[in-house]
C-alpha cells in the first residue's frame, strides 16, 4: 500500500462526523466508531487479500461498493456501513460461501469455534438455495504436527499470506483457477515433503477447519485410563499466559497455579515446568557460548537452537551454517530426557512407565520429539506426546474441571523449580535475555546489575545490541519470524563469502513473530497488541520470581552435583545434546 | 543503416521511391494465412519469375477487414486503377498473373472493392 | 489504354443482371470496347437493395436509378461526366470532416494502414508519415501539451473500460516518482474478437510510435507489450518492427537524437482472459499469479512493481499518432456526444459479408449489420445482437436504429467492450448463448474472490438445468440474487460483468426464458432437451407411418384419421419426424 502522510481527515459514517488518521482502512476507521463491519478473509493480524467480498461498503459518489479491508479513508468520504442494499449483498455472498462448504460442523474440531458458523448466525442463515458443491481430495496428515482438509478451505487465503510473506517459506501456494482453485504446496505434493517447517502459523490464522493442529488429546485420555503408568507432564512458559483467552481472561493473564492443580486433578503423578528446562539450557548453552568466545573453540556467532521449525529451516535452506548451531536441546527435550533418567532413579521408578506429555503453544514440537534417535536419549522416547495449548483448552473443557476455580498447587520439586530468567524465554528476546544474565556472571564473575535488559525486547523484527561484559563487548541480534530471520542468515553468508568478519557473537532465532507466545498452537485471533499483553505476563512472571538468574536456580544446582556432574560433561551430551543434519531443499 | 536525427523522416519520405512498377498485395494476417494465403504467396513467388514479371513486387501485409473473402490481395500497376480480389485460388492467381500484369486486363469475376480509398494517403497528406 | 473502369452490382442473385448486360451490349454497339470496360463486381463497398454502379479511376457511385435511367448513365459514362442525382448519397451529421471517404460509412483511422503497406518494412511505414508524430512530440511539444493534446481529443479506453486516457496519462505524470512503465494490453480475450490482432500484425509500428508518445509525455523508460502467446505471428511483427526502430534510432537511447530514451519489451501471456484486466496483467508480468488486486490503490498511483504506471489498450494507443499529428480538434470533431473518433468492429456471426469494419462513432447497428456487412445470411429475420463479448449484453432489434457509443450502449444494459459485435438471427436461442458466455466466464475466472469464484458456477449450473428442462420459478430469483452478489461484491470486472448477458437476456426475451423454464420448450430448437414434436391435425392423412417407427409406441390414431403424440411418454428421439412424408409433424 502507499504510503501516506499521517495526517487527520474528516470522514462521515453512517451520517455521523468522525476524523481519523488517512493511514488507516475504512474498516478500522469504523471500529474507532465502535462500528463492527463484518469480515471473514481478513485477519487483524495480516495484510488484507480481499478475497472473501463480505466487507463491501457503500461510498457516496462512487457507483461500485468498495471492499473496507483494504481501502484507506480519504478526505470527505461519506461510508454507509450497513444498510437493506449491503446487508443482501453480503448475505448473497455468504450464501455462495456456504454453498461449497461440508456441512459437517458437529464432527469438526472448530464446532463452537469457528469464523464461518459465527458469520453465519450473525447473518440469520436458514437455508442455502444453492446446490452444495464439495471439492473432493483428501486430506494431508503428513506433517503430524499440522493436518490439511481441503474440503473445508473457503480460500480465504490468510495461510498463503502468512507463509509466503510473513514466514517467507513458501510451503503454501493458490494452484490451478476459477472453480478449481485450491490452497497446496506447490507441485501438488505433501506437506511433509515441502518446504513446510511446521511452525503451524497457518493453522493459527484458519477461519475454519481446513488447518488445524495434529489434534492428541483423545491418545492423552486412552493413556491415562491405563494405572500401570506414571504419567508426568511439562508445561510451556507461553503456555501459562495465553490459556486464560480460552475462558473469556485477558491475553497475559497468568494461570500457572490453577494449570499444574488441572493436571494432577485428571490424573498426572507429577507436575514439571518446561521452566526448569529453560534454565538447564542457559548453563548448557552459556558454558557453549563461553567455550566459543572466550576459549575459541568452535565458530562464532552461536545460534540458539530451541526452536524446531527454525531447526528445520537452517537444515533446510540454510545448512552450510549448521555449524553455528548450538548443539543444547529444546528445553522440554531435555525436561523429557532427566524425567526417564535422573527422575526415574531418583524416585525409584520404572522409566519405561513413564508417560512424559508436554503442552507446547507451538506444533512443530510434534514433529520435533520424533526427530532423531537424540530424541530417544533416555532409552524411551524422551517426550511421548506434546500438545499445543488449543488441545489443552479442549481437553479441559472435556474433564468436567472448571479450571478457573481452582487452587493454585506447586510443581513437583527435582524439575519444576524456575527462575525469572527460565520463563521469560516464551517471548522473543527472552533467551537472549536469560543467556546474558547468566553469560555476565560466567565471564566475569559478577552479577550483572541490571537484570532487565530492555534492548532485546521488543517486537521489531531484528533487534540488535552490544552488551558490555566488564569490558569485553558481546554483540547480539534477536530475530524473530522466519522473514526477518532470512536477513540475519543472509548477512553471516554475505560476510562468510566476502571474507569480512562476522557481525554478531549470540544470535537468538524464534520461528514465530513475537516468539514463543504467538506460536502455531495458541489460541486464535493473535494481534501485535495480544502479543505485547502475553510477553507482558511473561515479564510480569519474571519479576515477581525470588531468583531471576539461571545460574541461581537450586534445583539445576543439585542436578549437576547430583546427576550431570557440570555443563558440557559427558553425561550432559549425551542426554541433554543433539546433532544436525544438512538436508538441503532447493540447490544453488 | 544510419540512426535517424531530426528532420531525418522527412528527408527518408521525399527520396523513398518503389522501384518497381506494381505492386501484389497479399492479405497475410492470420485469417489470410488460415484461408490459404499462404500457398497464394508461394504461388506467385515461384511463377512471377519463370513468368518475366520482375518489375512488380510481392508484398504481403495486414488484415483488411474483408474476412468473407479470403484469401484475398491487391494489384496495382502504374496507369491502371487499384483492383481487389477476393477468393483467390489457384487458378485465378494464374489468371491474375496471364491477364492482369501482363495483357493489362482487369478480370471479370471476384472483383470487389476495399471498402474505402486507401485513407492513409488522405490523413497523412503533407 | 482503357479509359473508364465500369464496374456493375447487382443484388440479384441470378448470373444475369439487366444493368450489367445493357452496359456491355452498349459499349458492343458504340464500339467503344477500347476505352470503357465493364465488369461484374461480386462486393462494391457498400451494399444495397438496388444495383449499384462505380466507376474508376473517378471512384462515382450510382445508386438508385431505374433501367430507364441507364441510357442517361451511360451517356455521362462516354463523355466522361457525372449525373448528380444519382450519386450515393450518406448521412452528413455522422461525418462533418471533408476528407472522409463519402462511399462508405467506414472512415480508417486506428485501421490507415493496415492491409495497405508491408507490416515487415519500416521504411513503407516511414514513407507513409510515419513516426512523424513522435517527431513532432518530442521536439516542438513539451510533455504536457501532449497530455492536453490526448485529453482535448476526447479519446477513451478502447479496451472497454471508456476511461479518458489523457486523464489517465495526467495522473500518471502528477504522481511522484523518476520510474514509470508503459505498457499496452494486447492480451485480446474476449471470444470472437480479433480487431487488436489486425493491427498488431498489420501495423506494428503505430502501436511502437503511440507507446514511444505516451512514454515521452508521462515521463517512462521503459514500456511493455503484453501479447497473448496465442498471436504467434502478432509477436514475430512486432519483434521485428521493435528491432528495426532500435536501428533507425527510433527506439531505445537518445531516440532522434533528442534527450528521451525509451525501450520497450514484450511479454507473453499464458492462456488466461482474466490477465487482460490490468492489474492482473501487472502481476502477470512481475511473474506472480495472474489475480486482480483491490483498487485503490490504482495503477497510477502504485502498479508495476508498486511505481506508477499506466496501461492501454492496443486500439488506444493506434489513435494516438493520428490525433498528435493532426491534432485534437480533428479527432474530436468525429463521433457523436461524448464518444469522440472511431471504433473498430468484429462483426461475426449471422451475417453475409463478417470482417473488421472501422466506424465513427454515433453509427447505427443497423448501418453495420445491414450496409456494412451486407446483412443477415440468408435473408433471415435479425433477433438480437450481442456487444463486449462475455461481459456485454444482447441488443434487441427495437434499439437496431440506436447510435453506437458508450453512453447510449450501458444504458440499455450492455457496454462497448472491446469491440467484438455478434449478430444473432432467428435461429440462435438465447439462454444457449448465456450458457457459452457464462461457460467462458467460468473458465477464465481466477478464483481469486468468492463471488466470482463461486456465483459463476452456481449461475452456470442453473442456466444449465434451465436448458435441461429442469427449470422452475424459483430459480429467477435465485439467478437475481447471485448476480446481485457478483456485480456488486466481485473484485474485477471480470466476476462483475459475468451476470450480464444473462441479466439483458431475461430481460429483453423473457417470454424466451419463461418459455424454457415454465414450458420447458425451446422454440429455436437449439436445447436438444426440450423440444417437442407434434402432429398437425389438418396436415396428416392417418398413414400410420409415424406411429410404426415410434420406440415407445406414444403415436395414437386410427387409420385414415389424423393421429396424435402423447408428449407424456414422447422421448424426443425425431424418428416420426424422419418418418412423415406429409410434412404434418412439426419439430419446436
Amino acid at each position: 500500500m502507499t504510503q501516506t502522510k499521517d495526517i487527520k481527515v474528516n470522514i462521515k459514517i453512517n451520517n455521523k462526523d468522525y476524523s481519523v488518521s488517512s493511514s488507516l482502512t475504512i474498516l478500522e476507521a469504523a471500529k474507532l466508531a465502535h462500528i463492527k463491519i463484518p469480515t471473514l478473509c481478513k485477519h487483524e493480524d495480516l495484510p488484507p487479500t480481499a478475497n472473501c467480498g463480505i466487507c463491501v461498503v457503500k461510498v457516496k459518489n462512487n457507483r461500485k461498493l468498495i471492499r473496507a479491508c483494504c481501502t484507506l479513508v480519504e478526505k470527505g468520504m461519506d461510508i454507509t456501513t450497513h444498510d437493506g442494499e449491503l446487508y443482501e449483498v453480503r448475505k448473497n455472498v455468504l450464501e455462495l460461501i456456504l454453498s461449497t462448504h461440508p456441512f459437517l460442523c458437529l464432527t469438526c474440531l472448530r464446532n463452537g469455534n469457528c469464523e464461518l458458523q459465527k458469520l453465519a448466525e450473525e447473518f440469520g442463515i436458514r437455508e442455502v438455495p444453492y446446490n452444495n458443491i464439495v471439492k473432493g481430495g483428501k486430506t494431508d496428515t503428513s506433517t503430524k504436527a499440522v493436518v490439511f482438509d481441503a474440503q473445508k478451505c473457503i480460500g480465504c487465503g490468510r495461510c498463503v499470506e502468512v507463509c509466503q510473506e510473513i514466514q517467507q517459506v513458501h510451503a503454501l501456494e493458490f494452484l490451478d483457477r476459477g472453480f478449481n482453485a485450491r490452497i497446496a504446496p506447490a507441485g501438488d505434493i505433501q506437506l511433509a515433503d515441502s518446504p513446510c517447517i511446521k511452525c503451524g502459523q497457518c493453522s493459527a490464522h484458519c477461519p475454519v477447519g481446513a488447518i488445524v493442529e495434529f489434534s492428541q488429546a483423545t491418545q492423552v485420555w486412552l493413556t491415562l485410563r491405563d494405572e500401570t503408568l506414571h504419567p508426568v507432564v511439562q508445561i510451556a512458559p507461553a503456555v501459562r499466559v495465553a490459556l486464560g483467552e480460552g475462558f473469556g481472561l485477558e491475553p497475559g493473564a497468568l494461570l500457572t497455579g490453577q494449570i499444574y492443580a488441572f493436571f494432577r486433578r485428571i490424573g498426572f503423578k507429577a507436575i514439571f515446568d518446561t521452566n526448569f528446562g529453560a534454565d538447564l539450557t542457559i548453563m548448557e548453552e552459556g558454558s557453549e557460548l563461553i567455550e566459543r568466545l572466550v576459549h575459541g573453540k568452535g565458530t562464532l556467532p552461536l545460534i540458539t537452537s530451541c526452536c524446531p521449525a527454525w531447526v528445520d529451516f537452517l537444515e533446510k535452506y540454510y545448512p552450510d551454517l549448521i555449524e553455528h548451531f548450538s548443539t543444547a536441546k529444546s528445553p522440554h527435550e531435555m525436561v523429557g530426557a532427566l524425567s526417564k533418567t535422573y527422575y526415574a532413579e531418583k524416585m525409584g521408578i520404572d522409566p519405561g512407565k513413564i508417560f512424559m506429555l508436554s503442552v507446547m503453544p507451538c506444533t512443530a514440537k510434534k514433529f520435533e520429539i520424533a526427530r532423531t534417535a537424540d530424541m530417544h536419549s533416555s532409552g524411551y522416547q524422551d517426550v511421548d506426546v506434546s500438545i499445543t495449548t488449543r488441545e489443552l483448552v479442549r481437553m479441559i473443557k472435556t474433564s468436567g474441571v472448571n479450571l478457573l476455580d481452582l487452587e493454585d498447587e506447586k510443581a513437583d520439586s527435582v524439575l519444576g523449580s524456575y527462575t525469572g530468567a527460565g520463563t521469560i524465554f516464551g517471548a522473543t528476546g527472552g533467551v537472549m535475555e536469560a543467556a546474558i544474565r547468566t553469560a555476565y556472571f560466567l565471564v566475569t564473575g559478577k552479577e550483572l546489575e541490571n537484570l532487565d535488559v530492555e534492548d532485546v525486547r521488543g517486537l521489531k523484527g531484528v533487534k540488535r545490541a552490544t552488551v558490555d561484559m566488564n569490558g569485553k563487548k558481546i554483540r547480539v541480534a534477536v530475530a524473530h519470524g522466519i522473514g526477518n530471520v532470512r536477513e540475519v542468515c543472509e548477512e553471516l553468508r554475505e560476510c562468510k563469502a566476502s571474507g569480512k568478519p562476522m557481525p554478531y557473537d549470540f544470535i537468538e532465532v524464534m520461528a514465530c513473530e513475537g516468539g514463543c507466545i504467538a506460536g502455531g498452537g495458541q489460541p486464535y485471533q493473535v494481534t501485535n497488541k495480544i502479543r505485547t499483553m502475553r510477553s507482558k505476563g511473561l515479564y510480569n512472571d519474571d519479576g515477581k520470581c525470588e531468583l531471576r538468574c539461571s545460574h541461581h536456580n537450586k534445583e539445576v544446582q543439585q542436578l549437576y552435583k547430583e546427576f550431570l556432574d557440570k555443563p558440557l560433561s559427558d553425561k550432559s551430551h549425551h542426554l541433554l545434546h543433539t546433532k544436525y543434519i544438512p538436508r538441503p531443499i532447493y540447490y544453488k | 543503416m544510419e540512426k535517424m536525427k531530426k528532420g531525418d523522416l522527412a528527408e527518408f519520405k521525399k527520396n523513398y521511391k518503389s522501384p518497381y512498377k506494381g505492386e501484389i498485395i497479399i492479405s497475410m494476417g492470420t485469417c489470410g494465412i488460415a484461408a490459404g494465403g499462404d500457398a497464394v504467396y508461394k504461388l506467385f513467388e515461384s511463377e512471377m519469375k519463370e513468368k518475366g514479371l520482375e518489375n512488380v513486387k510481392l508484398k504481403k501485409t495486414g488484415c483488411l477487414g474483408m474476412c468473407f473473402c479470403e484469401p484475398n490481395l491487391i494489384v496495382k500497376l502504374d496507369g491502371m486503377p487499384d483492383i481487389l480480389y477476393g477468393n483467390v485460388d489457384e487458378r485465378l492467381a494464374r489468371l491474375i498473373m496471364n491477364e492482369h500484369l501482363t495483357k493489362k486486363r482487369i478480370i471479370n469475376f471476384n472483383t470487389i472493392f476495399m471498402p474505402t480509398d486507401d485513407i492513409g494517403r488522405k490523413i497523412f497528406k503533407d | 489504354m482503357i479509359k473508364q473502369h465500369v464496374f456493375v452490382w447487382d443484388p440479384t442473385p441470378s448470373n444475369s443482371s439487366a444493368v450489367y448486360n445493357y452496359l456491355v451490349k452498349k459499349v458492343n454497339e458504340r464500339d467503344l470496347g477500347e476505352s470503357i470496360e465493364v465488369y461484374r463486381s461480386t462486393y462494391i463497398g457498400l451494399t444495397s437493395g438496388t444495383p449499384i454502379i462505380r466507376i474508376l479511376p473517378k471512384n462515382i457511385i450510382y445508386t438508385k436509378f431505374e433501367q430507364e435511367d441507364l441510357g442517361e448513365i451511360f451517356e455521362s459514362i462516354v463523355s466522361d461526366e457525372v449525373v448528380d442525382r444519382f450519386i450515393c448519397e450518406y448521412d452528413a451529421k455522422l461525418a462533418p470532416v471533408s476528407e472522409r471517404d463519402k462511399q462508405s460509412k467506414q472512415f480508417k483511422i486506428v485501421l490507415r494502414n493496415v492491409g495497405y503497406l508491408d507490416p515487415e518494412s519500416i521504411e513503407e511505414y516511414i514513407s507513409r508519415g510515419g513516426y512523424k508524430a513522435l517527431e513532432k512530440a518530442i521536439f516542438e511539444m513539451d510533455p504536457d501539451r501532449v497530455i492536453k493534446e490526448i485529453k482535448d481529443s476526447g479519446l477513451r479506453g478502447r479496451g472497454g473500460g471508456g476511461f479518458s486516457t489523457g486523464l489517465k496519462w495526467e495522473l500518471t505524470r502528477k504522481e511522484p516518482g523518476a520510474e514509470k512503465f508503459v505498457i499496452c494490453n494486447a492480451d485480446e480475450g474476449d471470444p470472437g474478437a480479433y480487431m487488436d490482432r489486425a493491427v498488431l500484425e498489420g501495423d506494428p509500428h503505430t502501436i511502437v510510435e503511440g507507446m514511444a508518445i505516451g512514454a515521452y509525455a508521462v515521463g517512462c523508460k521503459e514500456g511493455f507489450i503484453y501479447v497473448r502467446a496465442e498471436y504467434p505471428l502478432a509477436i514475430e511483427r512486432l519483434e521485428k518492427a521493435i528491432s528495426d526502430a532500435k536501428k533507425y534510432g527510433l527506439l531505445g537511447d537518445n531516440i532522434l537524437g533528442s534527450e528521451f530514451s525509451f525501450n520497450l519489451e514484450l511479454r507473453w501471456g499464458a492462456g488466461a482472459f482474466v490477465c487482460g484486466e490490468e492489474t492482473a496483467l501487472m502481476a502477470s508480468i512481475e511473474g506472480k499469479r495472474g489475480n486482480p488486486k483491490p483498487r485503490p490503490p490504482f495503477p497510477s498511483q502504485s502498479g508495476l512493481w508498486k511505481k506508477p504506471s499506466f496501461i492501454n489498450n492496443v486500439e488506444t494507443w493506434a489513435n494516438i499518432p493520428p490525433i498528435v499529428e493532426k491534432g485534437s480538434g480533428w479527432f474530436s470533431s468525429i463521433g457523436v456526444g461524448r464518444s469522440k473518433g472511431t471504433k473498430v468492429f468484429a462483426v461475426t456471426g449471422k451475417v453475409k459479408d463478417p470482417g473488421l469494419i472501422e466506424v465513427p462513432m454515433g453509427t447505427t447497428f443497423r448501418e453495420i449489420v445491414y450496409d456494412l456487412c451486407g446483412g443477415i445470411l440468408d435473408n433471415k429475420k435479425f433477433k438480437a445482437v450481442q456487444t463486449g463479448g462475455p461481459s456485454g449484453g444482447v441488443i434487441p432489434e427495437k434499439f437496431i436504429d440506436m447510435s453506437v457509443d458508450y453512453e447510449t450502449l450501458m444504458s440499455i444494459g450492455s457496454m462497448m467492450g472491446s469491440g467484438g459485435l455478434i449478430v444473432m438471427d432467428q435461429s440462435d436461442c438465447m439462454v444457449d448463448v448465456n450458457k457459452f458466455y457464462l461457460q467462458f466466464s467460468v473458465d477464465e475466472s481466477c478464483g481469486k474472490c468468492a463471488p466470482c469464484r463461486i456465483g459463476g458456477k452456481q449461475l452456470l449450473d442453473l442456466i444449465s438445468k434451465i436448458t435441461d428442462g429442469k427449470g422452475d420459478k424459483k430459480d429467477i430469483q435465485k439467478i437475481k440474487n447471485i448476480s446481485n452478489a457478483m456485480q456488486k461484491a466481485s473484485l474485477c470486472a471480470l466476476g462483475q460483468t459475468t451476470p450480464n448477458p444473462v441479466l439483458s437476456a431475461m430481460h429483453y426475451f423473457e417470454e424466451e426464458y419463461m418459455e424454457h423454464i415454465s414450458d420447458k420448450k425451446c422454440r429455436t430448437g437449439k436445447c436438444s432437451n426440450l423440444v417437442q414434436y407434434m402432429i398437425i391435425p389438418e396436415k396428416c392423412i392417418g398413414c400410420t407411418a409415424c406411429a410404426l417407427k415410434c420406440p415407445v409406441k406414444c403415436i395414437s390414431g386410427e387409420k385414415k384419421k389424423p393421429h396424435i403424440i402423447d408428449q407424456k411418454f414422447c422421448i424426443k428421439c425425431g424418428e416420426c419426424f424422419n418418418a412423415c412424408k406429409f410434412n404434418a409433424i412439426v419439430r419446436g
